[in-house]
């Protein structure tokens, strides 16, 4: 299957660079779309396949500077559907990065992680 | 109406950024810019600028996914197609966002509903509402969310104030504000 590799020069929307064979999979800069629906729908229909085809080892890395309501739950679902490989066998880490003074991503990921009961570490990074 | 008294106007209310029109996804973007780039060489904090950034997205989003309904007013007159205000204003304890839009009766009072139930919420339960909503995947499939006005009430730590204001029998022009402090460490 092919990579996603979208560099975005459009600051609404986020960098993503998902790698079917090395498992590398990240999302950063700014996701704040007025058409989420439209930015993720071919991203969930990537990881379907990814996921069917049963990965060994997954690194899911969420790094991002503002994140609109709209895509929260988009989020949400790429991050439920990687953490489901878990129950198949396949290595997983996903980590939620933020700002380190930005209490708002860190309650976005932390609402995230305790509303799904996912296994997913929230790491702070020095401020943009 | 002068420029110079629209001006004038807009300064002696401190107004830094305002629009009225159609909400585009390039209007939105403008608009982001502008502010930012006000708020970086105004030095405003990172957490306020976050804030005030992340308000501010939500407002934008809500103008551009609710446009007005497309019906005339009673007297026959055509209602302005996406008419819609956005207003910045930077006041001495922080920044306050109001934005406004003709929407149907019934929505204006569902909206007022449920900005009244979020303002009663404290943090905890707000955390809740959002979780709650959270789950809900039909509003994902959707496109939309409905976590906004929650996100709102979230980052701006207050209450949204809103008013109703009466066009007709069938549309009403729908005003809300939210504030957001400078951060105090």
């Amino acid at each position: 299957m092919r990579d996603i590799v979208v560099n975005q020069s459009n600051r609404s929307l986020p960098d993503i660079h998902f790698n079917a064979t090395s498992g590398n999979l990240s999302i950063s800069g700014r996701c704040v779309t007025e058409n989420a629906l439209t930015l993720f729908t071919p991203l969930i229909t990537w990881l379907d396949e990814f996921v069917a085809n049963r990965p060994s080892s997954v690194t899911l890395d969420i790094n991002l500077e503002y994140l609109n309501s709209a895509s929260v739950m988009w989020m949400a679902k790429i991050v439920r559907n990687v953490d489901a490989l878990r129950a198949q066998g396949s290595s997983v880490s996903i980590t939620w990065h933020y700002e380190e003074d930005d209490e708002d991503m860190m309650d976005t990921g932390l609402n995230i992680k305790d509303t799904f009961g996912i296994d997913m570490e929230l790491v702070p990074e020095g401020a943009r | 109406m002068e420029p110079f008294s629209l001006h004038q106007n807009l300064e002696n209310n401190s107004v830094v950024l305002s629009f009225k029109g159609t909400v585009t996804p390039c209007v939105s973007s403008g608009a982001l810019e502008s502010m930012e780039s006000y708020i970086m060489a105004q030095g405003v904090d990172q957490r306020t600028r976050k804030k005030l950034v992340n308000v501010l997205v939500e407002c934008l989003h809500n103008l551009f996914h609710h446009p007005a309904p497309r019906l005339r007013s009673t007297g026959g007159k055509q209602l302005p197609e996406r008419s819609s205000v956005l207003m910045v204003r930077a006041l001495d304890s922080g920044f306050e966002i109001s934005s406004g839009n003709y929407v149907l009766n019934q929505k204006a009072e569902w909206l007022r509903t449920r900005i009244d139930e979020i303002n009663g919420c404290d943090q905890g339960r707000l955390r809740e509402l959002y979780c709650s909503v959270l789950t809900n995947e039909e509003r994902t499939e959707r496109g939309g969310s409905g976590l906004g006005l929650i996100d709102m009430a979230r980052k701006s730590g207050g209450p949204i104030s809103c008013s109703i204001h009466a066009v007709d029998g069938i549309c009403s022009f729908f005003t809300f504000t939210a504030r957001i402090p400078f951060h105090t460490v």
